[in-house]
């Protein structure tokens, strides 16, 4: 497959990869643009364009959160609490899946990364080793702590719109 | 308590599909590759000529198209903000409009004596602004606008904000200062949001810009037409919200006593070295009479090239400022 034809194919899956990756739509984009400009220079030697890319995207993701953190919104659950302490109060309730979001944003990056590969893209224990470079057993066992923590994402709740009854 | 692992990995699909529903069109991605191309395969450059005519030709047609259908043309220099407050306390008139090219905040400004309004509108693709939705559901301060929840914050009685999302792409707020019950003001003004378009069109608009730099956004301002100003800035795509350059055109002069002589638009025009706290600057009267000056941590010779490139609007529309609305 010739480069051009890889790019119309692919590149808005891979945008939506790494925005999911990232949770951040310009940092996705950047990530995106630099992998494809480097794999462009090179695009004859690559045995498996789709998953070299993929596994480029994931490492540069894990090398450019690290510095893209101090422009982006601090979101744990400690500043929430800092911010304004939620209350028992149901109009406080909001989206369990922004609790969810809330909750991945938590996660270390590599935890992160192996839930992405599994349940967005589908991948198996095999094929996230294979993008993370590490063992099958190192897979689960990210999954297994990564859901440990997500399982405790609060229930809905009774009211969304705080509206009085 | 924690939920079945059914649930929860329902739950991490729905989540993960939402933030993919977030992702960036291709568009700038297959540009930096076109161009990282058309380096690398000069052979290409007869296809990359044709393809070219193409977008020409399409460019066009829609630009004719956009010019002959609506008068606000959502370019850098002539933004379009998308929010108008359908209601505001007597006496205030408007005196400031900003914007700019995809995700520059939007901010429009009232002022009654020491009073002030500003009714500002940013992108939730901004990571500034991406997790109101997680913040706003965490503060105990909440009332309700449009139906969905809004936080208050800063309420000192006689000042708050008031933050609420539109939609899931606009993320609003409005800021009371001087007024008293503000709180109860800005909720008043918030109801009455309507996501009616009002343009920004000031007297100048930039050229070309030197490489590393972008256009970051257009600003009008003035207590009336007598004063009006515009206001250009220009910023590193790396590092958007900072303003890099800055281009104003007002009647006031910009003081160039002591300043050295330099040729800016062909004419006599003034170099004013950078002070401590102060960045460097190039000024010039133009034939109107009004001042044009850019200021920024740039070399005299990129600055002088900014103002020779800078265009100037012959019909700035100021007809709104001084006014409650346009």
């Amino acid at each position: 497959m010739r480069f051009e034809e890889f790019v119309a194919e692919r590149l808005d899956g891979l945008l939506r990869y790494a925005t999911v990756l990232t949770n951040d739509p310009h940092l996705a984009q950047d990530v995106v643009q630099d992998v494809l400009l480097r794999a462009q220079q090179r695009w004859d030697g690559i045995e498996a364009p789709p998953t070299y890319v993929r596994r480029m995207i994931t490492n540069e993701y894990l090398s450019w959160r690290r510095r893209a953190v101090r422009r982006m919104v601090p979101s744990s659950h400690d500043v929430l609490d800092a911010l304004g302490p939620p209350e028992a109060d149901p109009s406080a309730a909001y989206d369990e899946r922004d609790a969810m979001l809330g909750l991945l944003e938590t996660l270390p990056r590599k935890q992160r990364a192996a839930i992405v590969l599994r349940y967005y893209e589908n991948y198996s224990d095999a094929e996230i080793a294979a993008v993370l470079r590490c063992g099958t057993s190192t897979v689960r066992s990210q999954i297994s702590r990564a859901l440990a923590t997500l399982r405790t994402a609060p229930h809905p709740a009774v009211l969304t719109t705080g509206a009085p009854e | 308590m924690t939920r079945s692992d059914h649930e929860t990995e329902t739950l991490i699909r729905e989540s993960l599909d939402r933030v993919a529903a977030r992702a960036p069109d291709g568009d700038a991605v297959r540009d930096a590759l076109a161009r990282a191309g058309r380096k690398q395969r000069p052979g290409a450059r007869l296809a990359l000529v044709a393809a070219a005519v193409v977008v020409v030709v399409a460019g066009v047609i829609t630009g004719t198209q956009a010019f002959t259908t609506s008068h606000l043309d959502p370019a850098a220099s002539r933004p379009v903000l998308g929010y108008s407050p359908g209601r505001l306390p007597d006496g205030f008139t408007e005196q400031y409009r900003e914007g700019g090219p995809g995700i520059t905040p939007q901010v429009r400004r009232w002022f009654a004596g020491p009073a002030e309004i500003t009714l500002s509108a940013y992108s939730t693709a901004d990571p500034e602004w991406s997790r109101t939705a997680l913040r706003i559901a965490s503060i105990r301060d909440q009332i309700l606008v449009h139906g969905r929840v809004a936080m208050v914050t800063g309420d000192t009685g006689g000042a708050a904000l008031l933050t609420w999302l539109a939609d899931d792409d606009h993320v609003l707020t409005v800021r009371v200062g001087g007024v008293p019950d503000a709180r109860a003001v800005a909720q008043r003004i918030a109801e009455a949001v309507t996501p009616e378009p009002v343009g920004v069109r000031g007297e100048l608009r930039f050229g070309a810009l030197p490489e590393g730099l972008a256009e970051r956004s257009a600003a009008v301002k003035g207590t009336g037409p007598a004063d009006a100003s515009t206001e250009l800035t220009a910023a590193d795509p790396a590092r958007p919200s900072v303003p890099a350059v800055r281009v104003t055109a007002s009647a006031g002069s910009p003081g160039v006593n002591g300043a050295a002589p330099v040729t800016v638009r062909g004419g006599q025009g003034f170099f004013v070295a950078p002070k401590p706290g102060e960045t460097a600057m190039v000024a010039v009267r133009l034939p109107s009479g009004r001042w044009l000056t850019v200021a920024g941590p740039r070399p005299e010779a990129e600055l002088v090239a900014i103002a020779d490139d800078v265009q100037l609007d012959p019909a700035p529309d100021y007809r709104w400022l001084g006014r409650a609305t346009s």
